[in-house]
């Protein structure tokens, strides 16, 4: 019995519990799923914010593509017909489409993305950045839609991004001895912005 | 008073197993968390790509429908800035046209001027970052001759520590001279058209097919022209050292009356 107890102790060496000899194993166990958790979250977060990003650029190109159509503008009305179409399908985002004005004085200054920012912001009416028929105090080529509880475009809004079109647009200019029915090559300015 | 010693012995084996099974169970988890990490990074990569090509493609099928469409004044001038009266104006397309029946070797001043000036407005957004080619040829490719009627570059090159944007029109001496020039470029989008072309002979009426190309690149600040040799020390090309198989004239759009610059 004596040899039997001694046996018992060696046994015993390094012996909590039946419950405590598991609890070491439940450090790598808790490590894993923290870490799985976490990585399975933010690859769900990502998954679905790239998502929206996808759907959002999609919905862009079709927004440009509806506007442009077949990348020819005959008059204003037609413009303005196809801006009202647009603003019937619930976007995602914001935007505001104008024609570039290819008679503008700024047209010599040089190219800056960040006017168009400034024009749609100010909506300045002595600004001729934009195209308008007449080309003097006319109807401007501007559409804008903005969604339902969006706050106002503002200079400071860092959240937007652009997209230029080709576009040729049908519009009558004086020349002396008369007026003539000219097409313009010109753009078409997409601005993105939540 | 006996004890169970393989009872005992069991509940130490257990500890040590459950251990081990952590461990295993660990080293799983870590794989699939690489795995999703991995996933994390590289999700919509494609598709990303996939939608900018979209864009990219719109843009430059655009481009060629407006060259279609647009108006230009005979002489080139510029359309928006014309102040005289009774102007000559006519579509960009019916100009190549007219000249094509008159002289099927190249274009006259005017319509060159005209073209560059049109394609230089419509890409004007993207001015600072691309480079572009704009060209007329016939998809015939039967003879050894060269077969381009039109050929405009615009590319931004550095001379005296200054870049600058330079517009060329030029004639191609050489077969397949382009394929040299675009392969120090990079990566091309490209949009093609067909132009049908209309030589009259008398009574005989002759038609041809070309095809109207515009390639765009971003723009990387070397001069095209200069064949490799010179700039590799390529041994063998095909391209002679200063005949880079285009002969170039460059273009001045800056000035009210287009002009080419003296060589």
């Amino acid at each position: 019995m004596k040899f039997k107890f001694l046996k018992s102790k060696f046994f015993q060496k390094g012996f909590i519990g039946p419950i405590g000899d598991d609890l070491p194993s439940l450090v790598p166990i808790v490590f894993a799923l923290l870490l799985f958790f976490t990585i399975f979250t933010a690859t769900m977060d990502t998954f679905a914010k790239k998502n929206k990003t996808f759907e959002e650029n999609l919905s862009s190109i079709a927004l440009a593509r509806q506007l442009r159509g077949d990348s020819l503008i005959l008059d204003y009305d037609q413009f303005k017909s196809r801006c009202d179409l647009a603003n019937l399908t619930n976007y995602s985002f914001n935007y505001s489409v104008a024609i570039y004005n290819p008679f503008s004085q700024d047209s010599q200054i040089g190219f800056n993305p960040d006017d168009f920012m400034t024009e749609f912001v100010e909506n300045n009416v002595n600004s001729d950045l934009f195209l308008q028929i007449p080309l003097v105090n006319g109807k401007k080529f501007v559409c804008e839609y903005k969604k339902p509880g969006s706050s106002q475009l503002s200079i400071n809004n860092k959240n937007y991004y652009y997209r230029f079109y080709p576009v040729a647009v049908s519009l009558k200019k004086d020349f002396d001895g008369g007026e003539y029915s000219i097409i313009v090559p010109t753009y078409l300015v997409v601005l993105i912005w939540k | 008073m006996s004890i169970d010693l393989s009872k005992l012995f069991k509940f130490n084996q257990t500890g040590q197993a459950a251990l081990m099974d952590s461990i295993f169970f660990l080293t799983i988890v870590s794989t699939i968390g690489v795995a999703l990490f991995y996933f994390y990074i590289h999700y919509g990569e494609q598709t990303n790509t996939l939608i900018t090509s979209f864009y990219s493609q719109d843009f430059s099928s655009d481009v060629l429908k407006v060259i279609s469409y647009s108006s230009a004044l005979r002489g080139g001038e510029d359309l928006t800035k014309f102040q005289g009266s009774n102007p000559e104006l006519d579509y960009l397309f019916a100009l190549i046209k007219e000249d094509f029946s008159n002289n099927q070797k190249n274009l006259s001043d005017g319509t060159i001027f005209a073209i560059a000036r049109t394609v230089s407005v419509i890409l004007k957004p993207f001015d600072n970052s691309f480079d572009y080619a704009f060209y007329i040829n016939s998809p015939d490719s039967s003879n050894d001759k060269s077969n381009y009627y039109f050929f405009l570059v615009a590319n931004h090159e550095i001379v005296d520590s200054t870049v600058s944007r330079n517009y060329y029109s030029c004639i191609v001496n050489q077969t397949n001279a382009e394929k040299h020039l675009f392969s120090k470029v990079g990566k091309i989008d490209s949009s093609i058209a067909k132009l049908s072309l209309t030589k009259k002979d008398g009574d005989k009426t002759t038609n041809f097919v070309y095809d109207v190309v515009l390639n765009i690149w971003i723009n990387r600040n070397i001069d095209l022209f200069k064949s490799k040799s010179e700039y590799y020390l390529y041994q063998s090309d095909p391209l002679l050292a200063g005949n880079s198989g285009f002969d170039c004239n460059k273009i001045d759009l800056e000035s009210d009356v287009p002009a080419f610059y003296e060589k």
